[in-house]
C-alpha cells in the first residue's frame, strides 16, 4: 500500500499552464481584489462623470454635442419642473417618516421578542415581498387601494365609513401609501440589521433600571441603530424621488417625481435636461450619504466590532 | 434573627418554559445584608431564581416578598433590585459616566446631583478618571466595575449578579471576588450572586444556595457546605470528595462485600452514602492501620504532583477510583503498586439522599 512519497512525502498541486496562469504566483489571480474596484469604476464613477459632463453639452435636435452651458439647468430650475421636484423631494421625506414609524419598531420587536433561532427567518419573511417585480407590487395596490377596493370595501363593511374614500388612489397620499408598500421592507431589514449587535439583554437592562418604552427607544435602541435607520432613509429616500412608477401608477394626473421628469426629457429628446436632473439626484444621494457617514459611519453597519 | 423581615422571601416559585420545568417549587429567603451566592451547575436553575427576584421572569406558581413587600406582579423596575448582567450589557454608545448616570437620570435627579453620586460610585468601584471612556475601551474587568457602579448608583435594596466575573481570566477574577466581597460590606446592600465556580462562590459568600436540577438542593455557610454537605449532591459537586454507596447496616456501611465503619449508626437496610474528602484520606506506606481508621485495598493508578500537594488515584478491587490528596510527603509507591488507602472513621459524613 505505501507509495513512494517525494521531497518529505508533501505533495505539490498538480500544476497546468491554465491553472498557472490563473493561480499560480504571477498569475491572474493576484488582480482578483481588483475586481470590485474595476466594477466601481466601469458602473458607477464613468457613468456618474458623463452624466455631469452631459449635462453641460449643448442641445441639438436629436442628440447633443460638445459644450460648455448650464442652459439644462436653467431649464430646470426656471420651470415647473423645480416645483415638481421639490414636492417629490416633499412626498419622499413623509414616506420615509412613515416607513420609519411603521418599520423601524417592527425590527425591535423581532430583535427583542422573537426567540433568537427564528428572528433570521421572520426578517425573511418581510423581505420576501422584494422578490416580487416592483411594478407588479405597486400595480397590486389598484385593486386594494380604489374607490370600490379592497380597503373602501373593508371599512364600509366594518361601519367606520358609509361612502368610500377616495384619497387612498390617484392622489399624492396614494403616491406615499405606494412608496411605503413598497419601501418598508427594507426599512424593517435595515433597521434589524443595525439591531443585530446590540445584545438582546439591553432591553433588560433598561427594564431593570427603569426606562420606559419610548425612553429606551430614543436613549439607547435609535442611537445603536442609527446607521441602519440611516441607509434605509437614504434608499427610501432616493426611489421615492426617483422611481417614476409609482406616481404613473398610484398618482393622480400630473403627478410627477424626478424619475418622470427625466423621462419626458428624454421623450422630448432633451438629453442635457435629463442629464442634468439625474445630476442633481446625484448631488442629493451623494450628500446624504456624507452626511449620514460623517454622522454615523455607516460602514458600522456591516462591521459589529466597530460598534 | 427569624422573626425580623427578610431581604428575599420566596414561597413555592416555581418556572416552567413549556415543558422545560426550570425551577422547581422552592423556597428561599435571604437575610438582610447578606451576600447570598446561587452556585450549581450549568442549566440547574440559577438564572432563572435570580431572574425572578429581579422580575425579568414572571414565576408560574409561587410568591416572592422583598423586605416584606409582595412583589410578585411588579415590574422589574418596581422593584428595589437591581441586575448586574454577565457581560456585553453596557451601552456601547455611552461614556462610562453616561452609564452609571442613565437610572439616574431617568428618576429626574438634579444635574449636579447626578455627577456627585455618579463620581462617588465611580470611586466606590476604583474608576475614579475613567468618566469619559467609552466601554469598548475598557478591559472586561473595568467594564464589569461600571455595570457595579450603574446599578450600585440606585440604592436599590438588593443588587442581582448574574455571573459578573464569568468572562474574566482567572487572576482578575479572584481580585474582583475580594473586591465585590468589600464593596457589598461598605454598602451594606444585599447581593445575590449567580455562579458555577466553586472558588468564586466560597470566596464571596456568606451563605450558599446549591442549585441543580431546578431545585434548590442545599444551602449553608461555604464552611458547612464544604466541611458538612448534608446531601449526597453536594458532596459530590463541592470539594474533592471520594463517595461510597451502599446498605446501612447499624454501625457500618456494606458496599457490596466489604463494610465500612460510619462515623455514627443508620437505620440497618437504608440505602445511603458516605462521603470522604480527599484530604481526610492517606495511602498507608506498609505501616499498619491506625486504631479508629478504615482501610481498603487497591493499586496506585496515577500520581500527580501540585506542589503544595501530591494527588494520587487508587482503583479499588471494586473498580472504584479514591483520590487522596496529601501535604508535602507523596506516597513512595509507584504506579501499578499495590497500595491501601485508609480515613478516620469520624471523617466520613453519611448521606442519607
Ligand atoms: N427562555 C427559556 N426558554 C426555555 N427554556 C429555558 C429558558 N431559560 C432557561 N431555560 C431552561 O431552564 C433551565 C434552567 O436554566 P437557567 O438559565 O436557570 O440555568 P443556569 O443554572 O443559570 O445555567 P448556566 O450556569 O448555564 O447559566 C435550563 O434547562 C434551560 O434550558
Ligand atoms: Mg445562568
Amino acid at each position: 500500500m505505501s507509495q513512494p512519497t517525494t521531497t518529505g512525502g508533501r505533495r505539490q498541486p498538480a500544476s497546468s499552464p491554465l491553472s498557472d496562469l490563473l493561480t499560480g504566483e504571477r498569475g491572474l489571480g493576484r488582480y482578483a481584489f481588483y475586481l470590485p474596484l474595476a466594477f466601481l469604476i466601469a458602473f458607477f464613477v464613468v457613468p456618474m462623470l458623463l452624466t455631469l459632463v452631459w449635462s453641460v453639452f449643448e442641445r441639438t435636435n436629436f442628440w447633443m454635442e460638445p459644450g460648455f452651458t448650464f442652459g439644462a439647468y436653467a431649464d430646470f430650475f426656471g420651470s415647473a419642473r423645480f416645483e415638481n421636484f421639490l414636492r417629490a423631494m416633499k412626498s419622499s421625506a413623509i414616506s420615509v417618516l412613515v416607513a420609519f414609524v411603521l418599520g423601524f419598531p417592527i425590527a425591535v420587536f423581532v430583535r427583542s421578542s422573537v426567540p433568537e433561532k427564528a428572528q433570521h427567518k421572520a426578517i425573511l419573511l418581510f423581505i420576501l415581498p422584494f422578490m416580487i417585480s416592483e411594478v407588479i407590487r405597486i400595480f397590486a395596490l389598484r385593486p386594494i387601494l380604489g374607490r370600490h377596493g379592497v380597503l373602501n370595501d373593508a371599512l364600509i363593511g366594518s361601519g367606520l365609513i358609509d361612502d368610500p374614500i377616495s384619497i387612498f388612489i390617484y392622489t399624492p397620499t396614494g403616491v406615499v401609501i405606494g412608496e411605503v408598500m413598497s419601501y418598508l421592507p427594507f426599512m424593517v431589514f435595515c433597521g434589524f440589521l443595525a439591531m443585530e449587535s446590540v445584545p438582546r439583554y439591553i432591553f433588560e437592562v433598561c427594564d431593570d433600571l427603569g426606562s420606559d418604552t419610548l425612553t429606551t427607544l430614543r436613549r439607547v435602541i435609535v442611537p445603536l441603530a442609527a446607521p441602519g435607520i440611516l441607509a434605509a432613509t437614504i434608499f427610501i429616500f432616493i426611489n421615492g424621488i426617483g422611481v417614476f412608477l409609482i406616481p404613473d401608477i398610484l398618482g393622480g394626473p400630473g403627478a410627477v417625481n424626478a424619475g418622470t421628469l427625466v423621462l419626458n426629457a428624454i421623450s422630448a429628446l432633451d438629453f442635457p435636461l435629463a442629464m442634468a436632473i439625474a445630476a442633481i439626484m446625484l448631488v442629493i444621494l451623494m450628500a446624504l450619504l456624507l452626511i449620514g457617514h460623517w454622522l454615523f459611519d455607516l460602514t458600522k453597519l456591516l462591521d459589529p466590532a466597530k460598534r | 434573627m427569624s422573626n425580623s423581615v427578610l431581604a428575599v422571601e420566596a414561597t413555592g416559585i416555581a418556572k416552567s418554559y413549556g415543558t422545560v420545568q426550570a425551577l422547581k417549587p422552592t423556597d428561599l429567603r435571604i437575610e438582610p445584608n447578606e451576600y447570598y451566592v446561587l452556585l450549581g451547575p450549568s442549566g440547574g436553575g440559577k438564572t432563572t431564581t435570580l431572574r425572578l427576584i429581579a422580575g425579568l421572569v414572571r414565576p408560574t406558581a409561587g410568591r416572592i416578598s422583598i423586605y416584606g413587600q409582595d412583589v410578585t406582579e411588579l415590574a422589574p423596575d418596581k422593584r428595589s433590585t437591581s441586575m448586574v448582567f454577565q457581560s456585553y450589557a453596557l451601552f456601547p454608545h455611552m461614556t462610562v459616566e453616561e452609564n452609571v448616570a442613565y437610572g439616574l437620570t431617568l428618576r429626574r435627579m438634579p444635574r449636579d446631583e447626578i455627577r456627585a453620586e455618579v463620581s462617588r460610585m465611580l470611586d466606590l468601584v476604583g474608576l475614579n478618571g475613567y468618566d469619559n471612556r467609552r466601554p469598548h475601551e475598557l478591559s472586561g474587568g473595568q467594564q464589569q466595575r461600571v455595570q457595579l457602579a450603574r446599578s450600585l448608583v440606585l440604592h436599590s435594596d438588593i443588587l442581582l449578579l448574574d455571573e459578573p466575573l464569568a468572562a474574566l481570566d482567572a487572576k482578575l477574577r479572584k481580585d474582583m471576588c475580594l473586591e465585590l466581597k468589600n464593596i457589598q460590606k461598605t454598602v451594606g446592600v444585599t447581593f445575590v450572586h449567580v455562579t458555577h465556580n466553586q472558588e468564586e462562590a466560597m470566596t464571596v459568600a456568606d451563605r450558599i444556595g446549591l442549585v441543580a436540577g431546578g431545585e434548590l438542593v442545599e444551602q449553608g455557610s461555604p464552611e458547612a457546605i464544604y466541611n458538612r454537605p448534608e446531601k449526597r449532591f453536594t458532596a459530590d459537586f463541592i470539594g474533592e470528595n471520594n463517595i461510597f454507596d451502599g446498605t446501612a447496616t447499624g454501625a457500618g456501611l456494606d458496599i457490596g462485600g466489604r463494610v465500612l465503619g460510619l462515623p455514627t449508626p443508620a437505620e440497618t437496610g437504608r440505602e445511603i452514602s458516605l462521603s470522604v474528602r480527599s484530604e481526610d484520606m492517606r495511602l498507608l506506606d506498609g505501616e499498619p492501620k491506625p486504631e479508629g481508621w478504615q482501610a481498603l485495598s487497591g493499586t496506585l493508578i496515577d500520581k500527580v504532583y501540585l506542589g503544595l500537594i501530591g494527588s494520587s488515584v487508587v482503583r479499588l478491587e471494586s473498580g472504584q477510583d479514591i483520590t487522596v490528596r496529601q501535604v508535602g510527603a507523596m506516597s513512595s509507591g509507584e504506579v501499578g503498586a499495590s497500595v491501601t488507602v485508609a480515613w478516620p472513621t469520624e471523617a466520613g459524613r453519611i448521606h442519607l439522599s
